[in-house]
Formats: structure tokens, sequence, C-alpha cells
């Protein structure tokens, strides 16, 4: 398949807030690399801070990175509006991010306006059209956002992502605040846009079981860095970097979690990102480190059909 | 249910809001059991009551909330008959709830220190550099390694999962009896979520506590439940221990959720099973079964008479509110000649 979307070594700082001694900055992510190929459902998991939503920013443009680039169709990315156009983004909150004083007519219609020259009559024919695919009624069109309940205003979200006709859909925990039955029906959706229309998806998501359903390819951040990434198959089943471990062993009744209180004193994510330290980010955490990883920063080997940043991934296989 | 050695029972509890348009049931005709020891999860989606139960135990139903009926019975005790002041002795000391949202349940001015030392200064009249000792000491028992540090913290200092590890230490420093821990892992990351599980599960064991713990995520269940209530539209549904309910479920709305668990899909692309239609709006009448108009299962009396909170079979300690509860259903067809 294709690649579509391509990211090489992206990296981002921001000003930390102590601007009185200057501010340091703080590097949030160190050379993330990443492919997305064309009708496939890429998901990206780690926990909070640890880049998820920063590397999303940049691919969309909503944020410049300070270093790498981003390329679509091979590609760099050109002008702003190109690519508005082309990665559309869908956020977690649906209740936060559609304007309340707006109609789903005029939510859906205003990245037409603002990005398209369609005539009226066009605006208005595609928008029912994008409505019935995400399984609304055209009735409510005329509805205001607070008329609906969660899982349709997900799909509300949805339609304005989809309705540019984009080749790359980036959806950040678009299902994280949903109840368990109505995630289900957008998970489902997401497949079906997929198989149907061939949509690409980066699928944003900190729920491990998520992407074991939805993802042909998954990817594992932790403090800004790319850990794990490979087929879901092999990297679910047979994890080779103990962070991916970690997150496995985490999933409710995975069984293993008494285990788990023996390590509750060390450090949690955020913190380690913002420390200086050597060597593999993960070491702080990790039950395997050693002198080796303290010294240097493990490279990113090929083994077993992934790519895995670790010293010890032969041994985990 | 024999209601002698529990620790708290509850009974027929119904809590409806006034509002202009009139008054809303949230809750109806609850009844459960905690033992000391135990753990009873309570699993429903948004909206189904599983909150206002627990606020409704804790005596902390404001208005346009009102209790309409029921008891709650704490150590032989009818909690709703006190008074707000006599109900406080109890409320933190004996009677302790841990929140979803940590960061926002603590007070951002003062430290955590100082707000662990208040319910230990509050309720067990300790001294200052009494409370001081107790503290570090519940710090570390949470599993805080640097218990000084964090003694000396502002909650915005500290992570979520350390400030949800904070609330734990607050809720347990009177020795409770029963703790209510309302969705206390939902705010979390999977790998803090299993931590904090792992927690309250050994905390339950060495103080020997009764707990109910809320959740809309019926997968943490089997971790740290003994027995697990099914609410559905400000009812239970299902009433069963933690060993049948994955093998097999009697509510039609149990299995469906079962079904819709991402955790319990094996294969990769196939559609995940959806519950079709949405639960019953505040306010909305409903006839018959809550259920029906969700239930792939539903016949014609479903529609018209609401089905009672009973067991399912004459030996069976499982209750389940439903005309043709599933696996009993099977048994009795699978008895036939």
């Amino acid at each position: 398949m294709p690649v579509l979307l391509e990211a090489k070594n992206i990296s981002k700082s921001y000003q930390g807030k102590n601007r009185l001694f200057g501010g340091s900055l703080v590097k949030v992510l160190h050379d993330v690399s990443l492919q997305l190929q064309a009708g496939e459902i890429l998901a990206i998991v780690g926990e909070s801070g640890s880049g998820k939503s920063t590397l999303a920013r940049q691919l969309v443009m909503l944020e410049q990175p300070d270093s790498g680039e981003i390329l679509l169709d091979g590609k760099p990315f050109q002008s702003v509006t190109a690519i508005h156009r082309q990665v559309r983004m869908i956020f977690q909150n649906p209740a936060a991010s559609l304007d309340p004083r707006k109609r789903v007519y005029q939510l859906l219609e205003q990245p037409l306006l603002n990005l398209t020259g369609l005539s009226g009559s066009e605006r208005e024919e595609l928008i029912y059209r994008t409505l019935d695919q995400v399984g609304l009624n055209n009735d409510q069109a005329s509805y205001y956002p607070h008329m609906f309940s969660g899982g349709q205003r997900q799909r509300i979200a949805i339609a304005r992502a989809l309705i540019l006709n984009p080749q790359v859909i980036v959806s950040d925990e678009a299902v994280s605040a949903l109840d368990v039955s109505v995630q289900a029906q957008i998970l489902n959706l997401v497949m079906d846009l997929r198989d149907q229309i061939g949509m690409s998806w980066l699928f944003i998501t900190h729920d491990i079981s998520v992407v074991n359903v939805i993802a042909e390819r998954v990817l594992v951040l932790y403090a800004g860095r790319v850990m794990e990434s490979g087929p879901v198959k092999e990297v679910l089943e047979n994890p080779a970097h103990p962070y991916t471990q970690r997150l496995l062993q985490s999933v409710p009744g995975a069984g293993d979690s008494d285990r788990l209180v023996a390590v509750v004193q060390m450090i949690p994510a955020a913190e380690a990102q913002a420390m200086e330290y050597t060597g593999c980010a993960y070491r702080h955490r990790c039950l395997l480190a050693d002198q080796q990883c303290v010294k240097s920063e493990p490279p990113m080997i090929s083994l077993a059909g992934r790519s895995v940043a670790c010293f010890r991934a032969k041994s985990m296989l | 249910m024999a209601n002698r050695d529990c620790l708290l029972a509850v009974e027929c509890l119904s809590v409806d809001f006034e509002t202009r348009r009139g008054s809303h049931t949230a809750i109806e005709s609850v009844c459960l059991d905690v033992h000391a020891g135990e753990t009873v999860a309570i699993v429903g989606e948004s909206g189904s009551g599983k909150s206002v139960t627990s606020l409704a135990i804790m005596g902390l139903i404001r208005k346009p909330g009102v209790i309409r009926s029921g008891k709650v019975n704490f150590n032989g005790m009818d909690l709703l008959a006190l008074s707000s002041c006599q109900r406080r002795q109890y409320l933190g000391r004996d009677i302790t709830m841990i929140f979803q949202e940590p960061t926002v349940s603590l007070n951002p001015s003062f430290t955590v220190g100082y707000q662990i030392s208040e319910v230990l200064k509050l309720h067990l009249k300790m001294k200052r550099t009494e409370c001081r000792k107790r503290a570090l000491e519940l710090l570390h028992e949470v599993g805080i390694s640097d218990s000084l540090r964090c003694f000396k913290s502002y909650p915005h200092q500290l992570s979520g999962g350390m400030n949800q590890r904070v609330m734990i230490a607050m809720a347990i420093s009177c020795k409770p009896s029963l703790l209510i821990a309302d969705e206390p892992t939902t705010a979390l990351d999977v790998t803090v979520q299993a931590q904090t599980l792992a927690l309250l599960r050994q905390l339950q064991k060495n103080n020997g506590m009764g707990m109910i713990f809320i959740t809309h995520d019926l997968s943490l269940v089997p971790d740290i439940a003994h027995r697990v209530l099914v609410m559905y539209a400000g009812q239970i549904v299902e009433n069963c221990s933690i060993d049948v309910l994955f093998t097999g479920p009697l509510h039609p709305y149990t299995e469906a959720l079962l079904k819709s668990l991402p955790a319990h899909h094996d294969k990769q692309g196939e559609r995940l099973s959806t519950i079709t239609g949405t639960p019953p709006r505040a306010g909305e009448t409903i006839t018959g079964c809550h259920f029906h108009g969700r239930c792939s299962y539903a016949r014609e009396r479903c529609k018209e008479s609401a089905p009672k909170l009973i067991a399912a079979l004459p030996d069976d300690p499982r209750l389940v509110r439903c005309f043709y509860p599933l696996a009993a259903n099977s048994k009795t067809s699978a008895g036939r000649p």
C-alpha cells in the first residue's frame, strides 16, 4: 500500500512556565517518525503526557514542528488551507468542540464555506449526504448540539471531518468520553468508513483494548519518543518493549496487576519527561533497566516484524 | 436476602428530582447490601443513577433532589433519619467517599498534608504533631515513597494518580468501615488505574472494610468486586456474584454491555455489537420494562407490565429484573424433554 502521510523525525519543544528565570524549554516530541498507509487505521497509544496530542497537532498543522518534516503523498506541506482540506481532526470532547450556538447544518457548512467554492445547493446536498453517512437523519440538521447524546455529538464531529472528503482523519481520544455501548457504535462507524470509502485514520487513544479491535498497526509513545511500532498482531501479542508489556498488563482483567503495587513509587510519565537525564526515557519505571540503559539511549531497531527502541528487546521475545 | 451481619443495607431507596416540568425519578426502589470485607460494584451507563445512589447513601442529595422513600441502615442505624449534624459524625470517619476527579475534589489553596491533617484533627481529635506523623504514615501506606515532599505539596504539583492516592489516604485515615468509590479511576491512565485498583484491593484486605465501587466500565469489575449490581435507567436490573457474571448474564442489558466491550473481542476488524437506541431521558415515562425499547428479546408482556427484581431460579442467589432471564431460559429449555 502506498504511504499517504509520513512524518520524519519530528521534534517539538514548548517554553517552560518559569519565565522569571529564563524558562527552560520542555521538549515534548523527540524525533518521532511515522508512516500512515492509504486505507489503514494506525493507532497511537500512550499515557497522558506522552505527546500523543502534540503529535496530532503537528500532523494537522495546528502547530509547526521545530524540526523534521511532514509529507502528504510524498510532498511536503505547502499551504495551511490545502492541509486543512486533506487532513482533518476530531477532538476528544464533542460537547466542547462543537459551537453550542450553531445548528448542525451551520456546523457542517462552515468548513465548506471556508475551504471550498461550492454553491448553496451543492453544499446542501453534501451536508445531507454526509449526515446519512454517519447515521444521522436529515431532520437533525436543524438541531443544536445540546439536543444530541454524547455518541450522536461525536457522529456530528466525524461528519464535520468527513465533509471535505479528506485523505486522512486524525482523531484524538475520540471515544474516551463515551459509554462502552456508545463507544462500540463509534468504533464500528470508524471501521465502516475505512472499509466503504477507504478513509485513512490516525487513531489516538490511551486504551489498548480499543487498538486491538480497530487498528492494523500501532505506535507506542512514551515521553515523546516512539518505543515500539508495528502490526497490531505482533506488537500486542508479543511485545518487545517493557513499556508495551506494562501497558498490556494494565488492561483490566489482565490478571497480573498485584505485581504493579510493587512499582508504584516510580516516577510518573510527566515528571520523567521534564527531567534532565541521559539514556532511555523509560528506564525510571523499567524493571529491566541496567547500566547500559542509563548510559545511552537505545536506537530503533527492526526485530520480528516491528521497530523497537530497547536494548532488551531480543530477550523480551 | 438476610440483613443480619450487614454493614450497609439499603432498602427500596427512591430519589426524585423536582423540576419546573414536574418530578423526575432518578432512582427507583434501589436495594443493596454490603457486608464487611466485601466489594460491591455498581455498573451502568451515564444517567443510570449510579452516582445518585451513592450520594443518597451519603446523605448528600440537595435540592431539587428529594429522597422519596427508603431506608439506609448502617450498622443497624438509619442514616436518613439522622439530622445532618448527627450524620456528619459518621461521614468522613465511618463512611468515606472517593470521587472521580481527584484534582477537582482537593482544595487547591492548601497543601496536601494540611488537608489530610484536617480530617484527623476533626474526627480523631489529634494534636498537630500527631496529625503530621499519622499523615506521613498514611501517605506511605498508599504507596507514595517521598511522603515528606508530598505532604508539603499543593495538589497542582502532583500528578493525577498521586492526587488520587492522596484522596485515598484521606478516605482511609480514620479506618472507615465503608468506602464508597465513585468512578475513582476514570480520569486516570491505564497503568495508574491498574495501580490504584491494586492499592484499593490491598487496603480493603488489610482493613477489612466494605466497599461500594461505582464504575461505567464493566471490564474493571472482575479485578476488584465480589458482587455486581447492574443499573439501568434508575433501576437495578441484575444483582449477581462476579464468578457468574461473565459466564452467564441473566439480564439482556448485562449481556449487551458485555458484548460491547472491546476487550472481549478477539477478532481484529470485526464489528462490535452495540445496543440500539438510546437510554430513556430523565423524566420520560416508561410503561413496562425500562429496557424493552432496546431489548432484542422483548415480547408483548415486557411493554405492558414492569418486571420485579426477583430470584431468577428458586435456588439461585442471583436477582434479575426480567420476565425472561437469559441463562435461566436456556436452563429450563434444556431441562425440558
